[in-house]
């Protein structure tokens, strides 16, 4: 019923993996364990799993890896029913938060209870998902040039942040000012009204810039622009853990 | 969410930044506030925050719509219409409830269909008596 698909064992993990394998098996979910190589890629072993037929895809370590797994997942038909599980290798990150495992017991714990939630993808064209934010992020403000479904748009941003829902958040350099003036703010504790900031939840967006800027996932860069990103609401069925709060937005 | 959301508000709206030129038509369930250039329609089905750095040359229209910057082109609130100090509006303005503040400047056509309602209800018995007067001198 569970495929694990693992990292590839290396010394730093390897007890790390062995203690998730006794973990699971002392909860009776232990099942089929693989992890990638040469010869086979984490979206092949994905894909064999689905395969195979088994209802649950579990992908152990980190965000890189998970994204690998449910694009195998959001692109396949036959994995129309498959359920995603996750233990993520670091319980600080945005996966861990998703879905609310604060430890490794936490993250086995949910495997075993199978509390379902369905959630939103990235779609980055032509057939890349991603889970956790999307970020591209320049020192100086570049001009970014964007269209979401019927506007087109030019802005001034250092930092754009894309979240799943395809929430964007164009951040600007000029909110901080002269380092003169944020000195004297920060000396007299002013904050400035941040009217720099920009907002935008859509179904299509597609951003251009002169400069190939690089759209980076879990640190690992995944496209350059120009790109188009779409929202594949509801897509997916991921195990969460049953205590877990969610975040407002 | 942009391009037509049929559902309840989620999220915090869309918020167009100081340094962001958009073109086309803006259309958002939640609340909308500008603070950069917009050439094209503005419409939500909640608010609209028109602030000192935004510059809209289109048509306006909202719930609620507060102005502090400028605008050229028409501005429909079906509830509140506020302009600021700092607001300047070029174009025709239609609402149910009014306030324009000392200092803003607006220069066009304001129409208020409660007002108008009432003003063709107070007519109307007027109307009558001449009727009468008519039918007497035949």
């Amino acid at each position: 019923m569970y495929y694990y698909i693992m990292e590839s064992p290396r010394a730093k993990i390897a007890s790390r993996q062995e203690k998730i394998k006794d973990i699971l098996g002392n909860l009776g979910i232990a099942g089929e364990t693989v992890s990638p190589s040469a010869a086979r890629t984490i979206e092949e072993l994905t894909h064999l799993g689905i395969i195979k037929g088994y209802s649950t895809i579990v992908a152990v370590g980190p965000e890189s890896l998970v994204n690998k797994v449910i694009t195998v997942l959001a692109t396949q038909k036959e994995a129309k029913d498959v359920v995603l599980g996750v233990v993520p290798d670091d319980f600080s990150s945005q996966i861990a938060q998703k879905i609310g495992a604060k430890d490794i017991y936490v993250a086995c714990n949910a495997l075993k209870n199978r509390k379902l939630e369905t959630i939103d993808l990235c779609l980055l064209e032509p057939n890349k998902y991603f889970i956790t934010e999307g970020t591209i992020e320049t020192f100086f403000n570049q001009e970014i040039y964007f269209g979401i479904d019927n506007l087109k748009g030019k802005a001034l941003t250092n930092k754009i942040i894309i979240k799943p829902g395809l929430e964007a958040f164009f951040y600007d350099k000029s909110l901080h000012g002269s380092p003169v003036a944020s000195f004297w703010r920060w000396l007299f504790g002013k904050k400035q009204k941040d009217i720099y900031s920009s907002f935008f939840k859509t179904k299509r967006l597609r951003i251009e810039s002169q400069n190939n800027l690089p759209l980076k996932v879990s640190g690992e860069t995944i496209a350059k622009t120009p790109f188009t990103l779409h929202n594949r609401s509801r897509i997916l069925k991921i195990i969460v853990a049953r205590d877990r709060i969610k975040k407002e937005s | 969410m942009l391009g037509g959301k049929t559902a309840g508000p989620s999220g915090p709206g869309t918020v167009v930044g100081a340094n962001v030129k958009l073109v086309g038509t803006l259309q958002d369930a939640s609340d909308i506030t500008i603070h950069g250039r917009i050439e094209g329609e503005v419409i939500s089905s909640q608010g609209i925050t028109i602030s000192e750095t935004a510059y809209i040359k289109g048509p306006v229209s909202a719930e609620i719509v507060t102005i502090a910057g400028k605008v050229r082109g028409s501005i429909t609130a079906t509830g509140r219409m506020e302009i600021q100090p700092t607001g300047k509006i070029f174009g025709s303005i239609t609402s149910k409830d009014l306030s324009i503040k000392s200092g803003a400047i607006f220069v066009g056509k304001c129409t208020m269909p409660e007002g108008e309602k009432e003003e063709e209800e107070e007519k109307l018995p007027e109307k009558e008596p001449q009727k009468q007067t008519t039918y007497e001198v035949e």
